[in-house]
């Protein structure tokens, strides 16, 4: 191999140092630690939904109907006389998983195309750029619901619709990234030595994009939960009887008069869950942002 | 500068062009045969053979669209499903969401823009605290969901605000604001969040250059040096800013003008969606499309006047 990797030891330790370093300044900020905390707690009451919810979210209870809070129904029943609590629990299975495999899916298709136009330039670059610039010029959530009527409602296909939606900005980001790091005296060293391109983007240009990816990672996926919310509520996402915070608050809006709270709580869930990824987004900005960790 | 301007217009164009060959195949991918909504109730395989005809839609795609461009081009959109011109109802409806936008932009610059200077100049002071949270809760909260609750208070429990509908300006402008009132507000919280983080974060970038400590050493009065010179410079950034939100407006003015009921833009395109308008639909999201392209094209040319070294440096990478 005539490619000699300089100095292993060293870059290993480094990391390494690094990384506690990182965590170190991450568990320094309360408010991030706040939304790491609540936003895994999220995730895992959406995984543990059957087991926790007190009721099937199907289940209705008619001598319930729009019943108050009480010991039997914590948060209530809504029209049907399904628990609202229950509903809620289950609700956020469409939420996280929209959230989460849609921002998957934009990383999965984006970053590759980012970074091909971004690291060989060249004739590809510009057409990569103008096709984006024709993606941006429709808004994200037009997109989204544009996809969304040509896939048919569902859950599935509106988390497809978020996830490409949100591609044409993931794009631009990653093929930014991906322009400057370029330009890196480690990466011209890293040519000089005749390393393969493929061997340069794996070990010296994805690197070192993984912490802006993480952050617009935290970006899109309150994004997509909301995202999903709206569809939902449109009648574009999860159809009813199946549950979600946004189909909580297209059924409840007709009860805006006589039983507010209904919507009050789905969309508390939605803005928690949102709020503790931008807070956890918020603070690995800072910890990740190389002007500050150096 | 007459280059750039070319060129800007240029790609602006070219961009809407490429726009226009995307929407038009994305209608067609559409689930369902438009023949068969326009024939409505008739399934009789002649009268299909005759819609398609007349519509032209037994041509190929390539002809269809360069016959709907050029059409399209001299302000002819076609004609939607009840026979009514598409270009007709959207410069109807668009006055409503202008409106809308003006107002909703209004509230996001009186809120976000003061609260970010407020932020930077007191730095790590319990108002940039205020100020910092209050954009992150304007930041996750689901608008729609804002929405609904400012219903449920103001026009249900209090009785201060009517709940939805729509009154135009020219009729009766009192009835009217109160009308925008609610849904202005819901939009431009949004938009006033962003705009906060990036007055604060470009006036601090501001507070800390050169010139500014060039003018403190002068001896000018902290309050003119923070108006004068660090908020000069932050402006043109966030200028940028809010023609780049425009696209989160566009989106939040369709679930918006859903929620309140008010017939404009917005409005029409979901009905276009759930009708499977096509003619419509397509028009319509021609329409946001190249107001989005247009303004962003302005923004940028802005952009350049304010910021000379933009223009001499030419293409941006």
């Amino acid at each position: 191999m005539s490619y000699v990797e300089p100095s292993v030891a060293i870059e290993l330790t480094g990391r390494a140092r690094r990384r506690r370093l990182l965590r170190k300044r991450f568990l320094r900020r309360p408010i991030a630690v706040i939304g790491l905390v609540v936003a895994l707690t999220f995730i895992a009451v959406a995984a543990l939904a059957p087991w926790i919810a007190p009721y099937a979210p199907d289940y209705s209870d008619f001598n319930q109907i729009l019943a108050h809070s009480s010991r039997e129904h914590l948060l209530g029943t809504d029209e049907l006389g399904r628990d609202v609590f229950s509903r809620i629990i289950w609700g956020s299975r469409a939420s996280i998983m929209a959230g989460v495999l849609a921002t998957m899916l934009a990383i999965v298709i984006a970053v590759p195309i980012g970074l091909i136009a971004g690291y060989y330039r060249g004739w590809i670059d510009p057409v990569i750029a103008r096709l984006t610039d024709v993606l941006l010029a429709f808004p994200f959530l037009i997109l989204a619901v544009g996809l969304a009527a040509i896939l048919g409602p569902s859950l599935r296909n509106a988390t497809i619709a978020l996830g490409i939606a949100a591609v044409p900005g993931l794009i631009r980001v990653s093929r930014g990234e991906a322009l400057s790091l370029r330009e890196e005296d480690y990466i011209r060293a890293a040519i000089a030595n005749g390393a393969s391109d493929a061997r340069i983007i794996r070990k010296h240009v994805f690197p070192n994009m993984l912490s802006t990816l993480i952050v617009q990672a935290t970006v899109i996926i309150p994004a997509a939960i909301i995202g999903e919310a709206v569809l939902s509520f449109l009648g574009l996402g999860v159809q009813s009887p199946d549950t979600s915070w946004g189909v909580m608050l297209a059924d409840g809006k007709d009860y805006l008069t006589t039983a507010p709270r209904l919507c009050l709580y789905a969309g508390l869930a939605i803005f928690f869950c949102s709020l503790s990824f931008n807070l956890l987004g918020d603070g690995l900005r800072d910890v990740l942002d190389p002007r500050t960790s150096r | 500068m007459g280059g750039f301007l070319l060129r800007r217009v240029g790609a602006a164009l070219i961009v809407l062009l490429l726009a226009s060959m995307l929407v038009f195949l994305g209608i067609r991918a559409l689930p369902g045969d438009p023949a068969t909504a326009l024939g409505a109730e008739n399934r009789d395989p002649e009268v299909m053979t005759a819609i398609r005809h007349h519509y032209g839609l037994d041509q190929p795609i390539p002809v269809q669209y360069v016959k709907w461009l050029s059409l399209a081009v001299q302000g002819d959109l076609g004609s939607d499903q009840r026979e009514l011109p598409v270009a007709h109802t959207i410069v109807e409806r668009l006055p409503t969401t202008l409106e809308l936008a003006f107002l909703s932009i209004m509230v996001g610059i009186v809120i976000g823009i003061p609260a970010g200077i407020i932020a930077a100049v007191r730095q790590r002071k319990a108002s940039d605290y205020v100020a910092t949270t209050g954009a992150l809760v304007g930041l996750s909260v689901p608008h729609f969901w804002l929405g609904l609750m400012m219903i449920s208070l103001f026009a249900v429990n209090l009785r201060w605000l009517p709940a939805s509908g729509f009154v135009p300006f020219t009729e009766d402008p009192v009835a009217n604001l109160q009308h925008m009132v609610m849904p202005a507000i819901v939009l431009g919280t949004g938009l006033s969040a962003v705009l906060m983080r990036q007055m604060r974060s470009s006036m601090l970038n501001s507070l800390g250059a050169d010139y500014v400590r060039t003018a403190r050493a002068k001896g000018l009065p902290e309050r003119s040096v923070v108006m004068k010179h660090a908020l000069r410079n932050s402006l043109i950034t966030v200028t940028t800013i809010i023609g780049l939100q425009l696209g989160a407006l566009i989106s939040g003015v369709v679930v918006t003008e859903s929620i309140f009921v008010i017939p404009g833009f917005g409005r029409l395109t979901l009905d276009a969606i759930n009708q499977r308008d096509y003619t419509l639909l397509q028009g319509v999201v021609l329409v946001s499309a190249a107001g989005y392209v247009f303004v962003n094209l302005t923004v940028d040319v802005l952009y350049s006047v304010l910021n000379p070294r933009i223009r001499v440096a030419g293409t941006r990478t």
